[in-house]
């Protein structure tokens, strides 16, 4: 009787089960015919779409080439006007073109795109997008801000107030568009964030900088500032090959005697034959750092009389002061190879003679 | 008695099957509603988020590196087409496993190698490196020449040789687009905490290479390359698109994926004996900054980055899924702290459990299913109404998944732009669940067993049909 009540109980489940599978399965059939429909309707849509924003693009396009052409007077469509205007993704994707157009062109055409910037009030409108937090969209303001000829004070301090943005990449196109468009304002605030700012980039916004104002400013914020920063500072003038001045060089070396790393920076920077005895003094300093910029400005300055101790450090005691050492002697002009592999043969330290072997491999290096 | 057991037993089956079923369906939608919500936001702005050429030294530069092991027949051409990416400042980084065929030799002849001192420093740990050759017509690659220590061990050695804080890993039968670093490295400029960041994966057979660069898509000839171009949208397009925004991404394709390189050198670098060393490393990164308590975001782009040749013949593609569903277990078990941590949040407490339920015993519960069914069936246990209604709705929601990433497709990048193809990927998506998805979870529960008896790994050679290195 129990099990007769428990098989019926059982039945009545499984058609309930089964009428609610059956359900299913007439919706999933369902949804995949509608998916199937979906697809295709997607994809016409989407055609058409195609081919309006290709239309679009197009029509812009032609306008910033005809724009580059500052006497060419251009008729605007009133209809694609109104949709820039609406239309966000439109504005962004016009912004990010006008802005590229600034890499292929200079002079005259520069004025023009700055002209129908003015006409189509480029720059509050992009004002009007720093008000968002995407970041993308952020360093896009900031590049088109830099592509402006001029700039009103509400962009000039909205660039300055993005460069205490907390993505590195708004900072750095926010200062790359400062600086190009008032360079003595945008450097003192690049200067107070420099230490957060990788070299490669860094060298990439100061080469927005004349170079005489950028040598200024560094020289004054490194004898002004702590070693750490200041050190970081005499990389970047290397980097970007400024001239420093014997001055700078000598009151430098003053104020961080303590610092070795900012003597090796200091050293590696000297330009002038004239400090060629400050040089070769170094090249006997007690920390390898500054042993091998020393080597390696003495290689570059050297008078015939340097060769000696260049010979010297090719038997210094770090590798990479041998390193430069040799490198040094292969540099020379008045030392033919033939003659430097003669007196490495007579060399007592092993250590320099396979210096001198390794620079002479390698300065074969890629000969056939 | 014996009647009344086996109704019990079967009500149970039921109830389990339809169960997991359900819930199974239930994840699905809603991962297909999030990559829906999140692709259409993403599309908004697609035309306009690469920076101009002027900028590209803004850029953060990238080391890539390419593991390679017998890969003769695909080398070149990979290396080719990452030397032409369009990308201000980046490396490139072979890395030469201990070939036995002549992947060396090639390299060395085609990119005019020369041996190169330079100082090699030793960050993750790595089988000792043979040699380090610099390119003399391509002063950005060089070729770290190793013993065998398989791929994650490459790897290894590849960051340890690598100069820039992010470094890319791409598989060596990879081919990328001209804008593939461009594109992935955004999330690192949109969110500073991004650590590590995933690209779509996508099928090349079919397609044409010219000069290592994808320069048409194409459907291909064979069934099962189209089988997988279906599976591969299916697991890109809303697999790792839905669990993206939620930081729930538990795996990045070994095939092309970028991360900074100081998180993953605290985290050890990768596993060397792990098969899914891929997804073990990103595990073990969830891992780490949970255990810290730190911010952190693991990223997916959807575009179509990279493109991998997919194997054509049963037994490579045997041996592909079996690996795979091995090192999908490994990488989740050795792993587990997650799910027990405090800070497991999606990952550990959603993701994790999701994974290792659907996707490693997903397998086995469905060839359970299936046996049973047949089972139920033959021994009029269950009516044949019950039975095909099952079948109709387990096949139809398969059918389902396939057609919707195949609209996740049409709304993001119609890369297969002709009405045929459309036709083709629709058919396709259709036919692989009657046998090539039943196969395939054959293959994952031999897999499971593989895992369950500890068996050693190797590289997983594959047989290449060479379809991507065309001149």
């Amino acid at each position: 009787m129990i099990a007769q009540e428990h098989n019926l109980a059982s039945d009545t489940a499984s058609e309930a089960l089964l009428y609610w599978l059956n359900l299913i399965t007439v919706g999933v059939l369902l949804a995949v015919v509608a998916t199937f429909v979906s697809l295709f309707w997607l994809r016409l849509k989407h055609q058409k779409v195609a081919e309006q924003v290709a239309q679009r693009q197009t029509y812009w396009q032609q306008v910033l080439f005809e724009a580059c052409d500052p006497k060419h007077r251009i008729k605007l469509d009133s209809q694609r006007l109104r949709e820039l205007k609406a239309n966000k993704n439109i504005f962004f994707w016009f912004m990010q073109k006008w802005s590229q157009m600034h890499q292929y062109v200079r002079g005259d055409a520069d004025d023009g795109l700055q002209q129908l910037a003015d006409r189509l009030k480029l720059e509050t409108r992009i004002l009007r997008l720093t008000d968002t937090q995407d970041t993308r969209l952020l360093i896009a303001c900031c590049i088109a801000l830099g592509d402006m000829q001029k700039l009103s004070s509400h962009a000039v301090i909205r660039l300055v107030e993005l460069t205490d943005h907390k993505s590195g990449m708004v900072v750095l196109t926010a200062l790359r568009a400062l600086m190009r468009y008032d360079a003595p304002l945008a450097l003192p605030l690049l200067l107070k964030n420099v230490q957060h700012i990788a070299p490669e980039r860094l060298v990439s916004i100061l080469r927005e900088c004349p170079p005489k104002l950028l040598s200024e400013q560094v020289s004054q914020t490194i004898l002004r500032d702590n070693p750490k920063y200041a050190s970081y500072l005499l990389k970047v003038i290397k980097g970007m090959d400024l001239n420093v001045s014997d001055t700078f060089v000598m009151q430098t070396l003053q104020r961080f005697a303590d610092s070795d790393d900012i003597i090796a920076a200091t050293i590696g920077l000297i330009q002038s034959p004239k400090l060629l005895p400050l040089v070769r003094q170094h090249t006997k300093h007690p920390a390898e750092a500054v042993r091998i910029q020393a080597t390696s400005t003495l290689a570059r300055l050297a008078q015939p009389a340097d060769i000696e101790l260049l010979w010297q450090l090719v038997c210094d005691k770090s590798w990479w002061v041998r390193y430069r050492a040799a490198e040094g002697l292969f540099e020379q002009p008045q030392l033919a190879r033939s003659e430097i592999m003669a007196r490495a043969a007579q060399l007592t330290d092993e250590y320099g003679k396979t210096m001198i072997a390794q620079i002479a491999a390698e300065t074969h290096y890629g000969r056939i | 008695m014996d009647a009344f057991d086996k109704a019990d037993w079967i009500a149970i089956a039921q109830v389990v099957f339809i169960g997991y079923f359900a819930i199974l369906t239930f994840v699905y939608l809603l991962l297909n509603i999030m990559s829906y919500v999140v692709i259409r936001q993403y599309m908004k702005d697609y035309d306009n988020n690469l920076l101009p050429e002027s900028y590209g030294p803004l850029l953060p530069p990238v080391s890539v590196i390419v593991p390679a092991y017998n890969e003769s027949a695909n080398i070149i051409a990979s290396v080719k087409s990452i030397l032409q990416l369009d990308y201000a400042r980046y490396e490139v980084i072979v890395v030469n496993d201990g070939s036995k065929d002549d992947t060396l030799a090639k390299l060395k002849h085609e990119f005019a190698l020369e041996l190169y001192t330079e100082a090699y420093r030793q960050q993750v740990p790595s089988k000792p490196v043979i040699a380090v050759y610099r390119s003399r017509n391509y002063p950005q690659l060089r070729v770290i020449d190793k013993a065998n220590g398989g791929k994650a061990d490459a790897l290894n050695a590849g960051i340890n040789a690598s100069r820039y804080p992010l470094f890319c890993a791409v598989d060596a039968d990879s081919i990328l687009q001209r804008d593939s670093l461009q594109r992935i490295v955004r999330p690192f400029i949109d969110r500073h905490d991004t650590v590590a960041v995933g690209g779509s994966i996508r099928v090349a057979n079919g397609s044409a290479i010219r000069h290592g660069l994808l320069t048409r898509v194409g459907i291909p000839k064979s069934w099962l390359a189209r089988f997988q171009i279906v599976e591969y949208l299916r697991a890109f397009l809303f697999g790792r698109m839905g669990w993206s925004p939620i930081n729930g991404m538990l795996i990045i394709s070994g095939a092309f994926g970028l991360f900074q390189k100081q998180a993953v050198v605290a985290c050890g670098g990768y596993q060397a004996a792990t098969v899914g060393e891929d997804m073990e490393l990103v595990l073990r990164l969830h891992a780490h900054f949970k255990q810290r308590n730190k911010p952190y975001h693991i990223a997916f782009i959807p575009d179509p980055v990279c493109w991998t040749e997919a194997p054509e013949d049963m037994g490579t593609l045997r041996n592909q899924r079996i690996r795979w569903q091995r090192g999908l277990l490994e990488s989740l078990f050795k792993n587990k702290r997650i799910i027990t941590s405090r800070q497991g949040r999606v990952a550990g407490w959603v993701a994790y459990p999701f994974m290792l339920l659907f996707e490693g015993m997903g397998p086995l519960i469905e060839v359970l299913a299936y046996s049973l069914s047949l089972y139920f069936f033959m021994t009029d246990a269950v009516d044949i109404y019950f039975t095909l209604a099952f079948v109709v709705v387990a096949f139809g929601f398969g059918i389902l998944m396939s057609t919707f990433s195949l609209i996740l497709e049409e709304l993001t990048f119609r890369t297969y732009t002709s009405k045929r193809a459309l036709l083709v990927l629709i058919f396709t998506a259709v036919l692989e669940n009657f046998g090539y998805r039943q196969i395939n979870s054959w293959w994952r529960v031999r897999g499971l067993w593989q895992w369950l008896r500890g068996r050693k790994h190797n590289w997983g050679a594959m047989k290449r049909v060479g379809s991507i290195n065309s001149p």
